[in-house]
């Protein structure tokens, strides 16, 4: 008989092995990252523009050049970009977040170069045609009406235009005017000064092969940029709006989406890898505190989390759910109480280690290859760090005390602080 | 083959003496191990006044085992993150780990596989978690119910008939704990199951281990499956429904063969030609140039049992849904009547085979996609499967395309809105 009762025997994990990013300053003062590595002969291109919704004065301007680049450029109508990449089974997908914006592609690496020639032909010479724009237009005011319906999309825009203000570049959201005052005009301006800006980079990994890899630097390094210091709006304060429950009523659904949360802030901040921890233990995975109480204790839910969203200038702390809307009430209170209970005890031992070595365990996943790794290397570099960070990270979770989360929970987790949105109903 | 040796996946298998099919592949360039449990069991083996059953059970292994109180806790303890997902023809559980914590993942995974022990309280949580679902993914979503309506539609006397998250919520509601036992008993057995571990595992190692955490389970009785039939759809079947949404949407079902039926994978090459990518036929023709459709999706369920060819899509705000109607079947009839041009058929071809490769970076994938072609029939077909789409001729394309797309074959679900304000046009 073999014994099932005892826990079998199981190793820590102390250090994690990843392929280490290399650096290069272009001469045309690009950075390219590289991280080489796999078995296939395949490679991911990562650009990143600080051409984010931010930098826009019209809230869809900086989606509507980030998605048209692909619709056509000097050299390429549109269906001859679609058909070629298509053909050469590359994937080319557009990125957009508050601060930057840019593209993932794959290719297969016997076609790295004539793939990124189209790539490069849209960054540098789109021309944004009628007839595209018109149609993504009237395609995105519908994909926007139809979001409307759905609670939790209301609660999430709420939730920002509540944190950061409503004319605030983090905390504006789309309505269905500004589908009308976008055209080609803005777009070209917001290229212009985006797109060929010092301070993009790029991420090459996978296995190009040496003689790519260098046709790669040629190419990257006569893309054109601006030498000049860009001329970017700077950053307005943040006027959060005031009350604490704001509610979005749509009566006719079943379930509401709860955002419960607070600003906090920006990825080098030094409590940041610690509130990483914290995080996790209130709603940062499946065993966490809220998903134990809420969904599998209660089941007033099918799942809840809370996670951090560091921006370049700013950051929050979000707890997100969709209840049944008889539970709404009930659901918000269980929160509160998880939040206080973090404040006033200390976190037990056995729960601490679990976590340490669950969220180990997740870094080892995280960095488990070339395109794993350049996926979470893509944010640090984006936040203007390095490898570093995760080394950070990972001292910080080996080493952090009961104590020190309890003081991070009573700086971070008061209640009183939270700000509250509700799209659906209260419940009877 | 596969392009090269390089992009072999290479395994070996035994079987264990109470019918466990155990396959490993090794791949020491991985920190990780991935552990996959692929049991035979879907909605299609529920029966149809117990419709959902399957799902409810999927959440019921998580809440401890005859051993082991809790699933997850010991999981995240050594740095593992687990799943699972149920659909129509099977139930697969995966998690991954430091490799060097295997016997973790095999103690849990063997011991559920031993008997269950959850308790009226675990059962009656998630039956509320499971209801919460149903409202959050289909109930409480715009366009949401659709599936739910098709399946009824497209199918008669198949158990394809309801969907995997049951046919209604009463189903769920009044499920039982000795009704949820037997369902235990009769298909969860090491004799219905295939177990697979990939990564940093060798071979020796992994068949050692499994057979000493599973070799002592005892084989079970497996209800023996005895489907009916779907029988050949005589006429068009048709269906309207209002609903509130902002937009009229189409959606057309064909019956297709079964997954392991010849034409199978030109059936899904003919999916790909309709919509896969931009350059792909209904998004150029339907959204671009005449602008009918804001959206549109052709794909296939790929099922085991004969499956469906599924079209849906979203219309232009003003356009008759009719004549967005008239304009799908108008392309369907090119496909039925002008032989495929070489270069586009190579280009779909392109598209399969990179896509495969860009998802084999992953072990988890590779782990579930040996365990799926393990029960398919044999494990060695994953590294033939792109040949097989290779193998696909113009001619081919035509002749299945006329079988496939005939009105007798057909269920078109009008979803239509209906006349009242909606959400964001009664409130502010």
């Amino acid at each position: 008989m073999i014994d099932r009762k005892t826990t079998p025997a199981y190793g820590i994990i102390d250090k994690i092995q990843f392929p280490l990013p290399e650096q290069e300053i272009l001469g045309n003062g690009l950075p390219m990252h590289t991280i080489q590595g796999g078995v296939h002969d395949i490679v991911r291109l990562d650009y990143s523009f600080p051409a984010g919704s931010r930098y826009a004065s019209l809230p869809l301007t900086a989606l509507a050049v980030n998605q048209l680049l692909q619709e056509g450029t000097k050299k390429y109508h549109a269906r001859e970009l679609a058909e070629k990449l298509d053909y050469y089974g590359a994937v080319f997908k557009p990125w957009i977040t508050s601060d930057t914006a840019g593209f993932t592609v794959f290719s297969l690496s016997k076609h790295l170069i004539p793939v990124t020639g189209l790539v490069h032909s849209m960054i540098t010479e789109p021309v944004f045609p009628e007839e595209e724009l018109l149609v993504f237009l009237q395609k995105r005011k519908q994909q926007f009406l139809v979001e409307m319906e759905r609670v939790s999309y209301r609660a999430r825009n709420r939730f920002t235009e509540v944190l950061f203000g409503e004319n605030h570049p983090y905390g504006r959201t789309l309505r269905e005017d500004d589908f009308h005052r976008i055209n080609r005009e803005v777009l070209r301006d917001f290229w212009k000064k985006t797109y060929a800006s010092s301070r993009s980079w790029v991420l090459v990994s996978g296995k190009p092969g040496p003689s790519r890899l260098n046709e790669m630097k040629k190419r990257l390094a006569s893309l054109p940029l601006h030498t000049e210091e860009d001329t970017l709006p700077s950053f307005p304060d943040i006027t959060s709006c005031p009350g604490k429950r704001h509610v979005v009523p749509m009566p006719r659904h079943m379930q509401s989406a709860l955002r419960i949360g607070r600003l906090t802030f920006t990825r080098d901040h030094p409590d940041f890898p610690a509130m990483l921890v914290l995080n996790t233990i209130l709603g940062g995975y499946f065993g966490s505190r809220l998903m134990r109480n809420i969904r599998e204790e209660k089941g007033y839910t099918y799942g809840i989390v809370s996670f951090l969203s560091p921006l370049h200038n700013a950051g929050y702390l979000t707890i997100v759910s969709e209840v049944g809307a008889e539970n709404t009430a009930n659901t918000i209170k269980e929160i509160y109480r998880e939040m206080e209970t973090m404040q006033r005890k200390p976190v037990g031992d056995e729960e601490l280690d679990l976590v340490r070595n669950y969220m180990m365990g997740d870094l080892l996943r995280e960095l488990d290859g070339p395109f794993a790794t350049a996926e979470t290397y893509r944010s640090i570099v984006d936040a203007g760090m390095d490898m570093s960070h995760v080394q950070h990270i990972m001292e910080t979770i080996k080493n952090i005390t009961p104590g020190e989360i309890g003081k991070l929970a009573q700086k971070y987790l008061n209640p009183e602080n939270m700000k509250e949105v509700i799209a659906g109903r209260m419940g009877e | 083959m596969p392009a090269s040796v390089n992009d072999m996946i290479r395994f070996e298998k035994i079987t264990l003496g109470n019918g466990l099919r155990v396959l490993v592949h090794h791949d020491p360039a991985s920190p990780l191990a991935a552990v996959n449990v692929l049991y035979d069991v879907g909605s299609r083996d529920e029966d149809p006044g117990r419709t959902g059953f399957a799902h409810l059970f999927e959440h019921l292994m998580f809440g401890g085992s005859v051993n082991i109180p809790s699933y997850d806790t010991p999981l995240q303890k050594v740095g593992g993150e687990n799943n699972a997902f149920t659909n129509t023809d099977i139930t697969n559980y995966y998690l991954t780990l430091p490799s060097n914590n295997l016997d973790t993942g095999l103690w849990l995974e063997s011991d559920r596989m031993l008997e269950l022990n959850f308790t009226e309280k675990n059962l009656q949580v998630q039956r509320h978690v499971v209801i919460e679902e149903f409202k959050q993914r289909y109930l409480n979503q715009p366009y949401g119910d659709a599936i739910l309506l098709l399946r009824p539609l497209a199918y008669k006397v198949h158990p394809y008939r309801w969907p995997t998250i049951g046919r209604e919520i009463s189903h769920i509601q009044e499920a039982g704990l000795e009704e949820v036992k037997e369902f235990f008993y009769s298909h969860y057995a090491p004799n219905n199951a295939i177990l697979v571990l990939a990564g940093n595992v060798p071979p020796d190692r992994g068949f050692e281990r499994a057979a000493h955490w599973f070799g002592d389970i005892e084989r079970r009785n497996i209800r023996p499956r005895s489907l009916p039939a779907e029988p050949p759809q005589e006429s068009h079947r048709q269906l309207t429904v209002h609903r509130p949404i902002p937009f009229d949407a189409l959606y057309l079902a064909f019956h297709m063969p079964e997954r392991l039926h010849k034409d199978y994978h030109a059936c899904d090459l003919i999916s790909d030609i309709l919509s896969n990518g931009k350059s792909s036929r209904l998004y150029r023709s339907l959204v671009m140039e005449q602008k009918l459709f804001s959206d549109i999706n052709a794909y296939i369920t790929g099922e085991r049992d004969p499956g469906l060819f599924m079209i849906t899509g979203k219309l232009t705000e003003g356009v008759p849904v009719e004549k967005g109607e008239k304009a799908i079947h108008d392309e369907l009839k090119k496909i039925r009547e002008e032989t495929i041009p070489a270069h586009e058929l190579a280009k779909v071809k392109n598209q399969v085979e990179a896509n495969w490769l860009y998802g084999e970076t992953d072990i988890l994938n590779r782990a579930m996609n040996l365990a799926l072609f393990e029960w398919l029939g044999d494990a060695e077909m994953i590294n033939s499967e792109t040949e097989k789409y290779r193998e696909v001729t113009a001619e081919q394309i035509k002749r299945i395309a006329r079988d496939l797309f005939r009105m007798e074959n057909l269920s078109t679900l009008y979803y239509l809105r209906q006349k009242e304000p909606l959400n964001h046009e009664t409130s502010t």
